[in-house]
């Protein structure tokens, strides 16, 4: 154990985390005394934009980094911290109408998503296998809680239940890897495990390779990846839309944020044996997402597929283990979040008769007659399926250039192969929209102006991304090749 | 003596986590997951982690136990109807997986050279005590320990938002009548 732990650096490692927990806790408090709902909403938004203000800053101006023992506060969690809070801001933006028609409590909702985020992001900059899982316990903790929130329906409870056992499960294979990391090692922090592997690295013992293994099905369970993704299609279509948009943003992103962290700190000497395991399964997560996907009748559980099926073209950069794979993921979950963030609003505000339906035929002839709308869930699904004026198109290009460029020939013709498949099932939205005839009955939908807002950031955050990608590859680049290791 | 100590009490642990998953009666479960508790804060103590063992018969044996006892009776569980529990291919497709899963793990560990690890290296006798582990989270692992914090509320407030129903009550005629309705 370092002798030389400062509390108040990690305090100060911390300090992105403590400000938005205390603003949690602030809300708690505040809501008490605010007769409606609509007070708490709007502050709960100026508090989001301000934190992302603050960590902008920091950003831009590379200000400070600090390593801990425990912690690192350095460009890639800035970088993720940022991602969490965008995220977090446009959950609240978009989810306004939502919760206005389902009558979900607002007040526990937000401060449960809050906390989630601030899970997410000590995950992120967590430096020891302990602390990260601590980080992860505090994010899948809300998360399973979130997702039953609509308590009077069967298909959420199923939901959250599948979402609460197998989450608990993995948990339980990732602590037993760590401990058996711990058994082995003598510590739990990366860059101790590091040394501790360099010292030892032509004669691993099985056990270690059992924990490794251990900890990679835990985070296997973490991205959704295919034998292991039988939790994801449930728990998405049982959680309140705007939630489910939340489910397929931060808990992946953080979780193949903090998987980077641990190859690039913890693992760097023996990455190379995971290709094999990596490889299989990105294969297998890609093939099984799309061809599920195809076969959905409804649009809700066609987007939880799909969230499968990217997880699979994130895995085939994990596998690449190059920088620029890196970084591609990094954009991508970027791109990818902002745009399932939109997909799913869209998707709620259409369905407006009954929960649980989110049929293709909602969307007939929504282009005659809410043409911005139709424009807006057009740009999405082509940013989705990765069609060329959309940032959606250069991240999937930047993860096929690099596995072209580490001579995975196979895995960047698969990748092609099935994206050209997904784009079936995305159009299929769009067919639906221009060419089928508006129905007779139609209902109003009901939107305001915080959805507005929301979505016309998030398309020009997609149209900013595919106009300059390589401006943003930099800036990725420049947070994964900056991750601290033990200075 | 610490030998035979450690037989008995990985006895006692093995045999009760047997009884518990073969149980039929919820409630018999339930006590035998009790002793299977004991046995594993006996082991405790043999390893010196004193503090441990005495929290895992506090918090575990003593509350979490007692509340699975209500929870269970409340729930009046029907026993579970013999026929219908699974398939016997898939359960001995799980009995094989799971065999092989304990050979393998048995295998690494018997290979594993533990006394060149850093076990040996471990020389203060009194590191399992309260007040050793103690000033470790409080100096050290300070703010890992006020995560936990963190994460217990979050859990409380989670409990609290699935919940909370609003209850009103009424008197009618002299009877009292009471409502429940979700609280939006």
């Amino acid at each position: 154990m370092n002798s030389t732990i400062d509390i108040l650096d990690q305090v100060n490692a911390n300090l992105p985390t403590i400000i938005l927990l205390s603003f949690a806790l602030l809300m708690l408090l505040i809501d008490l005394f605010l007769p409606k709902r609509n007070h708490l909403f709007r502050s709960l938004l100026a508090i989001g934009s301000l934190c992302i203000v603050y960590l902008v800053v920091k950003l831009l101006l590379q200000e400070k980094t600090v390593y801990t023992y425990f912690f690192s506060l350095d460009s890639f969690s800035y970088f993720f911290h940022i991602l969490f809070i965008t995220v977090l801001v446009f959950t609240f933006l978009l989810s306004g109408p939502y919760f206005e028609r389902t009558k979900i409590k607002f007040p526990e909702t937000s401060l449960l998503l809050f906390f989630s985020t601030a899970g997410a992001m000590i995950m992120i900059s967590a430096n020891d296998l302990i602390v990260m899982f601590l980080g992860l316990e505090l994010m899948s903790i809300c998360l399973y809680v979130l997702a039953g929130m609509l308590r009077k329906r069967v298909q959420s409870n199923e939901g959250a239940l599948k979402y609460f056992l197998l989450g608990a499960f993995s948990s339980g294979f990732l602590l037993y890897g760590i401990t058996l990391f711990y058994g082995i090692t003598g510590s739990t922090n990366y860059s101790e495990v590091n040394q501790w592997i360099s010292q030892t690295s032509n004669k691993l013992s099985l056990t270690f390779w059992i924990g490794a293994g251990l900890i990679l099905i835990g985070f296997f369970f973490k991205f959704a990846s295919v034998p292991f993704h039988f939790w994801s299609p449930d728990a998405y279509e049982g959680a309140p839309t705007p939630i489910t948009a939340f489910f397929s943003a931060t808990p992946k992103a953080a979780a193949f944020g903090t998987f980077i962290k641990i190859l690039i700190v913890a693992f760097p000497l023996v990455v190379s044996d995971f290709e094999l395991i990596l490889k299989i399964i990105a294969i297998a997560t890609m093939g099984i997402g799309n061809f599920v996907a195809l076969q959905q009748k409804s649009v809700k559980r066609m987007l939880a597929y799909s969230s499968i099926s990217h997880a699979g073209y994130l895995m085939v950069a994990l596998v690449v283990k190059s920088n620029l794979g890196y970084s591609s993921i990094l954009l991508y979950l970027i791109v990818y979040s902002v745009t399932n963030l939109g997909a799913f609003t869209i998707a709620y505000l259409v369905n407006r008769k009954n929960e649980g339906s989110y049929s293709y035929e909602d969307y007939n002839g929504l282009a005659t007659k809410y043409p911005v709308l139709a424009m807006f869930m057009a740009l999405f699904m082509i940013s989705l399926a990765g069609i060329p004026p959309t940032g959606g198109f250069f991240v999937k290009y930047y993860i096929f250039y690099s596995a072209l460029k580490a001579d995975q020939l196979l895995l960047a013709i698969l990748m092609a192969l099935f994206s050209a498949i997904s784009v079936y099932y995305y159009l299929k939205v769009i067919v639906h929209m221009y060419m089928k005839p508006l129905p007779d009955s139609y209902e109003t939908i009901k939107s305001d102006t915080h959805v507005t807002m929301g979505l016309i950031f998030s398309s020009l955050i997609i149209i900013i991304i595919g106009v300059a990608p390589s401006f943003w590859l930099t800036l990725t680049n420049r947070s994964v090749s900056n991750i601290l290791i033990n200075p | 003596m610490i030998k035979i100590a450690f037989i008995i009490l990985s006895l006692i642990s093995i045999f009760s986590a047997l009884m518990v998953i073969s149980r039929k009666n919820p409630v018999a479960s339930v006590l035998w997951l009790v002793f299977h508790f004991f046995g594993i804060a006996g082991l405790y103590v043999l390893l010196g982690a004193h503090f441990l063992a005495a929290v895992q018969i506090i918090v575990y044996a003593g509350a979490i136990m007692v509340l699975f006892l209500f929870v269970v009776m409340m729930l009046n569980l029907n026993l579970v109807n013999n026929e219908k529990r699974g398939k016997i291919i898939g359960k001995s497709i799980g009995a094989v997986v799971s065999g092989l899963v304990l050979v393998l793990f048995t295998y690494s560990i018997r290979t594993t050279k533990w006394n060149e690890l850093f076990f040996n290296q471990v020389t203060d006798q009194e590191w399992g005590t309260a007040v050793k582990l103690g000033s470790l989270l409080f100096s050290n692992w300070l703010v890992p320990f006020q995560i936990v914090g963190i994460l217990l509320f979050a859990a409380v407030i989670g409990v609290v938002a699935l919940m909370k129903r609003k209850i009103t009550r009424k008197v009618e005629n002299g009877i009292v009548i009471t409502q429940e309705e979700d609280v939006a």
